[in-house]
């Protein structure tokens, strides 16, 4: 048995599985099987992951941070592609989850070509509760829970797997910020794509494949299974884990909106702070990109 | 077997050190696994890799030593507030909640930690404190080479004693004087030192390096005003000056008057020739002081042999001096002589004065060459180094040292990472970055565009020891590089007239000597004797650059940039390869060469260290 499992799996074809017996995983699953995300272009290799993971700010930073020889798990790996940034030139171990199959699938062919062999594949639900506890120094996930049946039992579940001092980094859908988003989903369910291609930002702006653009439209406004939450109901979980908050994007504190060092303990603000911080999303950048929220922490 | 983990923790420098039956088995400082400088957490991961060392569980460990006694620490905080109230509120308000917490409950708070290492461990009736400067006099005594010694220990602030005087004899030490806080050399000289605008408890090694450059100046307002010094070397501060037994930084409005400048901001103001003087002065003023107590206690106590241990006794250039002068036959130096060193002192005064166990005193001393630390087999290199990417060549012992000494031999910077992982603030030779001493360049090449620090600092020359008095005026080994002589003077080149006339760095482009990347400004060198016996293969590289150059020197400086603790794992060790200047990287049997690497695999390192 892999020592990040409380329980035996079995392996197949390289990645540890477990059948999925949750309706709304089966859901969220077979949403993604038919719509793999983010996918790997022909020529990418361990060098241009590198490159796009040191563009992303978070993912640069919590690289960064982790340093070496640590436990790190991505909930909600899809096809690996950050777990495969993780992995690159640090002897960290990653174990790159998700309910998903056929992602998990793309990503251990990809570490085969490239040669990784630092990331675990790891095809569970989250409420099978199968890790190991205090096994991980971190904990990844980003754009996870809101696509569960209940994401503050799924919070429960994942942070045991947490070593005392060990951080998490949560990112979900905001309540506020996810509002532009769901003005052009109505607008999309009315007048289709078209619709899409000239008012999200994100098809706009990035110059990526027909395919890929229709991945991101799936993702965002066809989602079979999503919820949106706040800091503040973070901050409870939280409190009730025994995790001490250390930042956020947008911030806690109204009045210290720096985001160059997402590991340095910030302000919890009080509750005016928070709501215009999120008010404030419906406006700004964190808006705009389908309303994200990110909230880090580190365990008692 | 009896198995003692002794701690150091909660102040600065974490550490934790492993005696199995008496012997010093490991020990290590907490920043270098955390890689942050003077770590002073609860040392979770040194004491994970001591244990691991030994293959030993926490309930396999008999005693648990703590360095020092959180009562008596607490009573000095509060009757320190006492006299000065209100003054001291401020400091007082923020320290003391945080003291309550950590310090009053500290066997709790002690076993909390110790519990993360074995849920089953329950035994918290083995957990024991020991004295902070009996901790350090027993890392200075217990492990020297001596059977009997008088120990000087010279710190910042432990408990209440700040300068100790101990006499050790067989396994048993007594002390016999202590000059209490806040009347302190350490801070002293940290006071200094946070007035030249360098970091206090990491900056006085700068205050040192800066002082040739200076001349004493300031010496008799130092000794006129600012201490009261007794014939016996005691002395007490005038605290006119001072703001540190209440106030949260180290001198006051008095002190930059008297010297008629503010304290130095690092950011916005160059060091310039005040800086220098004022450096020079104070360290006249510390090694007179030192040498006063010295004296003193030499004749007052007729033992032949001196051990000194504590932040101050890092400060080689007054080392130096003492063994000049002859008040003693024989010194030694604890090379963890830090808080650090602690640890280790702590398991060694329980296991030899309560244990009273009998000690086994050896020939050089029982620090194994303080290489103490984590080591890397070759097959466990060669997997990490494929994780990192990186390209590398493997060959043999012998045929490493050859390429090694070749580029040496042609101005090629080596990062070099051989064997367990020293134990103390300097770089012996296993986590080392080398280079050639001949070359007039290599001391600015390596402060500017390897280290990345100040371009006065100076290097420490490695020699093996069947040269030392061919090159030095240094008779005694110095294997932990604890002490300063000067060049033989017939490698001295001196200077012209003009030459003499200048004033300060510019000085440092004069070559001084045939060995002048070694050399400081006053001809001085801060020794590191190399011996066959603790560090073959470091001792073989130098034999061999001797071979091909005709000099048994190497400049040997720690592997790491400013700001950064030494490098400790092969991941450091590329990763600070990769993110400077460095040519090659000699790790195990590895050879590395810059060229042959991916440099889209390195980052910008110098970042991700706060300078100091």
């Amino acid at each position: 048995m892999a020592d990040f499992l409380k329980k035996n799996l079995n392996q197949n074809d390289g990645i540890f599985q477990l059948e999925l017996n949750n309706s709304v995983a089966k859901k969220v699953s077979d949403f993604y099987s038919n719509n793999p995300f983010p996918n790997y272009k022909n020529d990418d290799d361990k060098i241009s992951i590198l490159e796009k993971g040191n563009k992303n700010l978070l993912a640069y930073q919590f690289k960064k941070f982790v340093g070496h020889n640590k436990k790190i798990i991505e909930i909600g790996s899809g096809t690996g592609q950050l777990s495969t940034y993780f992995s690159i030139g640090n002897n960290n171990l990653i174990v790159a989850m998700d309910a998903t199959k056929e992602s998990l699938k793309v990503a251990k062919n990809f570490a085969r070509k490239n040669d990784i062999q630092n990331v675990l594949y790891l095809n569970v639900d989250i409420f099978d509760d199968v890790l190991t506890d205090e096994y991980f120094d971190f904990i990844w996930c980003n754009g996870v829970l809101h696509h569960t049946k209940n994401p503050s039992a799924a919070f429960n579940v994942i942070i045991k797997s947490l070593k005392k001092n060990g951080y998490i980094l949560v990112g979900l859908y905001n309540k506020f910020g996810r509002i532009r988003t769901l003005v052009r989903k109505i607008f999309y369910k009315t007048f289709g794509i078209k619709f899409l291609k000239i008012f999200d930002p994100t098809l706009k702006k990035l110059k990526i494949s027909e395919e890929e653009k229709l991945a991101w439209i799936k993702d965002q406004y066809d989602h079979p299974q999503e919820s949106l939450h706040t800091l503040d109901e973070v901050l409870i979980w939280f409190k009730k884990n025994d995790i001490d908050f250390i930042s956020s994007i947008p911030t806690c504190d109204f009045l210290d909106s720096k985001y160059e060092d997402i590991f340095k303990k910030k302000s919890r603000g009080n509750y005016f702070y928070r709501l215009l911080s999120q008010i404030l999303m419906i406006f700004n950048r964190l808006g705009s990109d389908g309303g994200l929220f990110i909230v880090i922490g580190k365990k008692k | 077997m009896t198995v003692i983990l002794g701690i150091s923790a909660f102040y600065h420098d974490s550490a934790a050190a492993l005696l199995i039956d008496g012997k010093i088995v490991s020990a290590a400082q907490e920043e270098r696994f955390t890689r942050k400088k003077h770590d002073a957490n609860y040392p979770f991961h040194a004491i994970e890799y001591v244990l691991e060392n030994s293959k030993l569980k926490l309930t396999d460990v008999d005693h648990i030593i703590f360095y020092e006694k959180p009562f008596l620490k607490f009573e000095r905080l509060l009757e320190t507030y006492l006299p000065f109230a209100p003054k001291g509120f401020k400091s007082f308000s923020i320290a003391m909640p945080v003291w309550l917490r950590e310090k009053l409950f500290q066997k709790k708070f002690i076993f909390e930690n110790l519990k993360r290492h074995d849920k089953d461990f329950d035994a918290i009736n083995r957990i024991n404190f020991s004295e902070h400067h009996v901790s350090h006099a027993s890392s200075a005594f217990f492990p020297s080479p001596f059977e009997e010694a008088l120990i000087l220990t010279l710190d910042g602030v432990g408990e209440w004693a700040t300068s100790t005087l101990a006499v050790g004899k067989k396994n048993q030490i007594k002390i016999l004087k202590e000059i209490h806080f806040p009347h302190s050399l350490g801070l002293l000289y940290s006071a200094f030192t946070y007035y030249l605008g360098f970091k206090v408890n990491s900056g006085e090694y700068k205050v040192m390096g800066l002082a040739p450059y200076g001349s004493p100046k300031y010496k008799d307002i130092i000794k006129s005003k600012l201490i009261d010094l007794k014939e016996d070397g005691s002395f007490r501060l005038n605290m006119k000056y001072f703001n540190y037994p209440t106030g949260l930084t180290m001198t006051n409005k008095n002190f930059s008057k008297l010297f008629g400048k503010p304290v130095r901001s690092p950011e916005n103001e160059e060091i310039n020739q005040f800086h220098m003087d004022i450096a020079a002065s104070i360290q006249v003023v510390i090694e007179e002081i030192i040498l006063k107590i010295v004296e003193n206690i030499s004749t007052e106590y007729k033992i032949k042999n001196l051990c000194l241990a504590g932040g101050v006794a890092l400060n080689c250039v007054a080392n130096g001096k003492i063994l000049k002068k002859k008040f003693f036959d024989n010194i030694w130096i604890q090379p963890a002589a830090g808080d650090a060193g602690g640890s280790l002192g702590s398991a060694l005064f329980y296991w030899h004065q309560v244990l009273n166990k009998d000690r086994k005193i050896q020939k050089s001393d029982s620090m194994n060459g303080s290489f103490l630390g984590p080591k890397f087999e070759d097959e466990n290199i060669e997997r990490k180094l494929k994780g990192l990417n990186a390209n590398y060549q493997k060959f043999s012992t012998d045929e490493m040292i050859d390429i090694v000494a070749e580029n040496l031999k042609n101005q090629k910077t080596v990062g070099w990472f051989q064997g367990r992982m020293e134990f103390g603030p300097r770089a012996l030779g296993a986590r080392s970055i080398l280079a050639d001493p001949r070359s007039d360049k290599m001391q600015k090449i390596l402060n500017l565009k390897i280290k990345y620090r100040e371009s006065f600092r100076p290097f420490a020359p490695s020699i093996i020891i069947d040269d030392l008095t061919d090159w030095f005026e240094l008779s005694l080994e110095s294997p932990y590089m604890l002490l300063v002589s000067e060049i033989k003077s017939n490698l001295k080149i001196e200077m012209t007239k003009e030459e003499k006339q200048l004033f300060g760095i510019k000085k440092l482009n004069i070559k001084r000597s045939s060995i002048p990347a070694v050399t400081h400004v006053d001809y001085s060198s801060r020794i590191q004797t190399v011996h066959k016996k603790t560090n073959p293969i470091y001792y073989k590289l130098i034999h061999k650059f001797k071979e091909l150059t005709g000099c048994p020197i190497l400049v040997n400086t720690s592997f790491n940039i400013r700001g950064e603790p030494i490098v400790c794992s092969v991941e450091d060790a590329f990763t600070c390869f990769m993110g400077t200047n460095l040519d090659i990287l000699a790790i195990g049997n590895f050879l590395l060469f810059k060229e042959d690497q991916n440099k889209k695999f390195s980052i910008n390192y110098k970042k991700e260290f706060e300078l100091d």
